[in-house]
């Protein structure tokens, strides 16, 4: 079964038109969502928790049209949004409270041993906790209700860098159930290239490609040669050139460049950029 | 529902306290007042927009976009604030009857016809003072519905002074304002009931 299945999804504002997106995350897989700030990214979070109505298109989650029982589906689902909206006055433990009766499959003591586990405080008010803390707490929220989907939308942001491993090992772990997904979105390419399956690129509302990211990295490669060189290779297999001191740095079509050139690995970063360029 | 209901009593305790000191004050001061029905309405009106106080908070602290992560309907998140003024307002009405029920008994002046136009104006001013603001601010936000409330506080007010000048001596004498009053109940009852429903219908169709 398919954890997340987005169909012609169309939805306009003023200024932006998420146009036509398709997408398809099947169970057990961690897809990562990379755009620029404004791409669509929240967007489709939303639309996907029906907090925004869609224009067009379908969405099912865990094969539920996300229409018609969402609030029965978000009992399987856990999000984590850039922000963390809990009232400020209010400590862990109140929140604990609140979520125990919010939740039918609700963990006090899963949400107990994340709390340990992220230091944070059961009595502290929410309003003294830093961005990284707040963003802590989402998460143990989140992994306390025994989702089946995680909604991730910049959820590493705010936190530094030995927290941020250790969520994203979290995550990691939290797939080894093949009935457990997540859709996750991040300006910090590097944290989705260690934890995704599949890849998809927004820019400007329009997907500009979703693969299988062992697939990308096998597809495309970096030549680095000189002006000369690079002349003797098939047009068609050069994506991107960028002249650099040193040479020529190519992006290329592994399949299509002869043996005897060094072909080195390409992050998932390097070919963002270079298809956003394209795209403009 | 419930975990929305102890999350507002939570906040209500944190963020309200103010409101329920000086609810308490007026309704100490009421006992020596009870000639000004102005002294023992205002803490009536005061635990009435409690909610309001809540929602703005909610929306700060952005309380609302998040419980669209939560298993919870439109419905119900506006519901749940309804639920919570009721739990209030009627602690206080029922606290508020004790009270004065208590201290005519003390002073011999009980009588249960005039205490009970008593509560039924209490009932009224509570249902109709929370039942104006909250649909305005589930539609469009505490602070354009803030703006709408006091538009409407202004068309009620302007049309209240302009029924009092056409209520005559002789128009007065011909109605039983007091007879009437159960009817008046009922309609602010209804009235609660109708803003309940708007709120549903107008937070449903907001995009957070």
């Amino acid at each position: 079964m398919n954890a997340l299945e987005i169909r012609n999804l169309t939805k306009s504002f003023k200024d932006f038109r998420l146009d036509n997106l398709n997408l398809t995350l099947p169970s057990g897989c961690i897809m990562g969502l990379i755009g620029e700030n404004g791409a669509g990214k929240s967007t489709t979070i939303k639309l996907i928790l029906d907090m925004l109505h869609k224009d067009g298109g379908s969405i099912k989650i865990l094969g539920e049209d996300n229409e018609k029982n969402i609030m029965l589906l978000k009992e399987d689902v856990g999000v984590v949004m850039d922000y963390v909206g809990l009232p400020e006055l209010l400590t862990a433990k109140q929140i604990g409270k609140i979520m125990k009766n919010t939740f039918k499959n609700w963990d006090q003591d899963e949400y107990k041993r994340l709390l340990t586990k992220f230091s944070l405080p059961e009595n502290k008010q929410y309003r003294h906790f830093s961005r990284g803390m707040r963003m802590k707490l989402g998460i143990a929220i989140a992994m306390s209700h025994g989702a089946k989907l995680l909604l991730l939308d910049e959820a590493t942001s705010g936190l530094d860098p030995v927290a941020r491993d250790e969520v994203v090992e979290m995550f990691y772990d939290f797939t080894r159930d093949e009935n457990h997904s997540i859709l996750i979105s991040s300006h910090i390419v590097s944290d989705l290239e260690k934890l995704c399956d599949y890849i998809a690129f927004l820019h400007k509302g329009k997907l500009l490609l979703c693969e299988e990211k062992d697939m990308l990295l096998s597809k495309y490669g970096i030549v680095h040669c000189t002006p000369e060189l690079i002349s003797e290779l098939d047009a068609a297999s050069i994506k991107h050139t960028k002249v650099t001191p040193y040479g020529i740095e190519a992006i290329v079509l592994r399949e299509s460049i002869p043996e005897d050139f060094k072909i080195s690995p390409i992050t998932i970063e390097e070919l963002f950029l270079f298809m956003v360029k394209e795209a403009k | 529902m419930k975990g929305l209901i102890i999350k507002d009593l939570y906040m209500a305790g944190k963020y309200c306290r103010t409101n329920f000191i000086i609810m308490l004050i007026f309704l100490a001061f009421s006992l020596w007042q009870r000639d000004s029905l102005f002294i023992a309405f205002y803490p009536i009106m005061l635990s009435a927009i409690i909610p309001t106080n809540l929602l703005a908070h909610d929306e700060r602290c952005l309380w609302l976009q998040y419980s669209e992560t939560l298993p919870y309907s439109r419905a119900q998140i506006v519901s749940g604030k309804y639920i919570v003024g009721l739990i209030i307002q009627t602690a206080f009405l029922i606290l508020t009857g004790i009270v004065h029920a208590a201290a005519m008994n003390i002073d011999g002046t009980f009588n249960l016809a005039s205490f009970g136009i008593f509560m039924m104006l209490l009932l009224t001013v509570s249902m109709i003072s929370s039942s104006i603001n909250l649909p305005f601010m589930f539609k469009s936000g505490v602070e354009k519905g803030r703006l709408a409330y006091y538009v409407m506080i202004g068309i009620v007010t302007g049309g209240s002074v302009m029924f009092s000048s056409l209520l005559t001596e002789e128009i007065q004498q011909k109605i039983d304002l007091y007879g009437s009053l159960p009817i008046v109940c009922l309609i602010s009852i209804a009235l609660f009931a109708l803003s309940w429903y708007l709120a549903i219908v107008f937070y449903k169709k907001r995009e957070l």
